[in-house]
């Protein structure tokens, strides 16, 4: 699991603040340094001089021997040299050899493990090198002394700085928190938007698109419960019919009206498995953004459609007639998907289509499109209830042919998820024709490449769904 | 008992049409919301099973017009949607009862008898007049405590005759009540089933009043 927000900011701010601090101790340290060594430098100098003259006897000031004492008390060592490198006058506390090798100005030096300062300059009137000394540890503990002055704010400091920044940081999150136990508090059914005048921008893209999901869910779940109490509906008609035939069967009193309850129970099984095979169908459909799709050629799906009606129609005397071009009609789609699409729109001219007369279908290359119809002689319906008849379970009384009421509804979805356009339209011979409109591939006017069929695969299972019926 | 089923479903208005003419009623069926306003208008039916959800009108809205115009048949609603507002709506409406699908279709025919009971102000489940009892729901006739045994049609004709004593059938209406629509009737019929009645219950039992037709008599 990943670091905390709030842990990971306390560890960044804490690391940033003591790195800025530790620069802040460093330059405080070299600046600190700097001016403690040129005013001890100033000092050691004017020290030296001094001395040098109470010594030499050119200053009125207290005898040497007490000069001298006082410099020891200050830590300060001379020695007096003279051209021969004669040492002529040395502090009590001084070493016997050279404090400095140089005749002028500053140098530092080491005696018995300690640093020291040494300032020397070259008396030329008398002829003598005077060296002045001091250790350095006044100054490193002057320094030193700076130095912790600025430390001990942050030392006592950084836990207070710390808290802060956690505390701070934790109120931050607080609408994060209140967000959550919002959410956490939903039950599964609550799917209305979340409501946070709280929340900081920061959070408002989440809060936003958290609200768009659940509108989308809430949509789909509607949907689903309507289509779920819709389908039941439709359902429990072809089970009552079904259950009273049995009954009807059951209390039958003779042969011949127990045989005619049965067969009504089988029409009223197949109804029944007609409709849970579209049902299905539409669901699986449902599911998709997208289908699988492959180069498929449409005139072979309208033959194997055409293969499959043939029985039905022949019973009812409709004719069926194709007139496809002589070109191949490739699309890119699912080839079950359309098969269910134009079964569905065969199925109904068929069922819709009065005895002897004809089932056309006509299928064409457009430039952009391949256009399909679908033409029967039946009553045809009203330009006011075209739109309505894709809605789901709406059935038309027109007749007694049964229908699930899906039909339509599967037939516009396959269509939405190949992006084509579906129209009822009234030919003027009366009837109905249905045409559908599916975008060609672009670059696949060649006609049918590699395996393009209408051939079922096994693998989406629409095909045997639709057929049943 | 003539009941009139308006129903679209084939399946169903098929099967409750044999299935209540198995327990003595004479159904007639129409499909449409149209046809029933009609039937309704133009003939009497001793009870309505109404379908809402007609495919030309709703059913409801139908069951209140009847009433408005003063429409008196007992109607029995028979739905597929369950939903407490909309029994409550049809209740109020003016249906006398109210039935979810899917049915049984005893449970159908009691309730229908039901309806009946309540039109004809009766409590008792029997008909009782003088020495006669007949029990609706079990088909069965006592004449002195002794049992009789009637075909269907002569059952609903004593039937019908039983439950208004004092009212005046026609031939017409007991060939209605026995026949409904569907079947041609042999003109004699009616007089064939009444003679037998009369042979097995009594013969003083139904009056004929000759030109207008049948009668028994307030007891």
């Amino acid at each position: 699991m990943r670091r905390s927000i709030r842990s990971r900011l306390l560890f960044g701010l804490t690391a940033a603040i003591a790195t800025l601090w530790v620069l802040v101790i460093a330059t405080t340290y070299l600046g600190a340094r700097r001016e403690v060594g040129s005013l001890f430098d100033t000092q050691l100098e004017q020290s030296a001089r001094v001395a040098t003259r109470t010594m030499l006897g050119l200053s009125a000031d207290p005898a040497p021997d007490e000069a001298l004492k006082e410099q020891y008390k200050k830590n300060l060592v001379i020695q007096v040299w003279d051209d021969e490198g004669t040492l002529i006058v040395n502090s009590m506390n001084a070493p016997e050899f050279p404090l400095s090798t140089r005749r002028h100005g500053f140098a530092d030096t080491l005696i018995e493990g300690e640093r020291w300062r040494i300032f020397s300059f070259y008396d030329a009137a008398n002829g003598l090198t005077i060296r002045a000394g001091e250790p350095y540890r006044p100054r490193d503990y002057l320094t030193g002394h700076v130095v912790v002055q600025t430390l001990y704010p942050v030392i006592v400091g950084l836990p207070i700085v710390t808290f802060l920044i956690w505390f701070v940081v934790g109120r931050g999150f607080m609408p994060m928190r209140r967000l959550a136990a919002e959410v956490h508090r939903r039950g599964s059914d609550n799917l209305e938007q979340i409501v946070a005048p709280y929340a900081p921008s920061e959070v408002r893209p989440l809060v936003e698109e958290l609200n768009v999901l659940l509108a989308r869910l809430k949509r789909k779940i509607d949907n689903e419960r309507h289509f779920i109490g819709d389908a039941a509906h439709e359902l429990r008609t072809p089970l009552s019919g079904l259950r009273v035939q049995a009954q009807v069967a059951k209390d039958a009193r003779g042969a011949r009206e127990r045989d005619a309850a049965l067969n009504n129970i089988l029409t009223g099984v197949d109804r029944a498995g007609h409709l849970v095979n579209q049902l299905l169908t539409l669901s699986r459909l449902d599911e998709s953004e997208s289908l699988p799709t492959e180069d498929v050629d449409l005139k072979s799906i309208l033959q194997r459609v055409l293969v499959d009606v043939l029985p039905v129609a022949d019973q009812r005397s409709v004719e069926l007639s194709l007139a496809a071009s002589d070109r191949a009609l490739v699309v890119d789609g699912n080839p079950d998907a359309l098969y269910v699409l134009i079964r569905n729109l065969v199925d109904n001219a068929v069922k819709y289509s009065p005895r002897d007369r004809e089932v056309a279908l006509t299928a064409a290359r457009e430039e952009r499109a391949i256009r399909l119809s679908v033409t029967d002689r039946g009553p045809g319906i009203p330009e006011a209830e075209r739109e309505k008849v894709f809605d789901r379970f709406h059935r038309r009384h027109d007749g007694a042919a049964y229908g699930s009421g899906l039909g339509l509804s599967i037939a516009r979805r396959v269509i939405d998820l190949h992006h084509g356009s579906i129209r009822l339209c009234a030919p003027p011979q009366g009837g109905l024709t249905v045409e559908i409109e599916l975008p060609t591939k672009p670059g696949a006017d060649k006609g049918a490449k590699r395996s393009a069929s209408g051939k079922p695969s096994e693998s989406t299972g629409l095909v045997t769904q639709a057929a049943a019926g | 008992m003539r009941v009139l089923l308006v129903e679209d479903d084939n399946l169903i208005g098929d099967g409750l049409k044999t299935g209540l003419s198995q327990h003595g009623f004479t159904v007639d069926w129409v499909r449409r919301g149209g046809e029933a306003v009609h039937a309704l208008r133009c003939e009497k039916f001793d009870a309505a099973i109404f379908d809402l959800g007609l495919p030309d009108m709703d059913g409801g809205a139908i069951i209140v017009e009847h009433r408005k115009r003063g429409g008196s048949t007992p109607i029995l609603v028979l739905t597929a949607r369950a939903d407490v507002g909309g029994k409550i709506a049809c209740l109020d409406g003016g249906a006398d009862d109210y039935l979810v699908k899917p049915v049984d279709v005893r449970e159908l025919a009691a309730r229908l008898r039901v309806l009946l009971r309540r039109e004809e102000g009766r409590r008792s489940p029997l008909m009782l007049h003088k020495n006669v009892a007949l029990d609706p729901s079990g088909y069965s006739v006592t004449v002195d405590d002794e049992a009789v045994d009637l075909t269907r049609n002569e059952f609903k004709i004593l039937h019908a005759l039983l439950r208004s004593p004092g009212t005046v059938y026609s031939k017409e209406r007991l060939e209605e009540i026995v026949y409904g629509w569907d079947t041609e009737v042999d003109s004699n019929a009616i007089q064939v089933h009444l003679h037998n009645v009369r042979r097995k219950v009594g013969a003083d039992l139904i009056r004929t009043i000759r030109g207008v037709g049948y009668v028994i008599e307030r007891a």
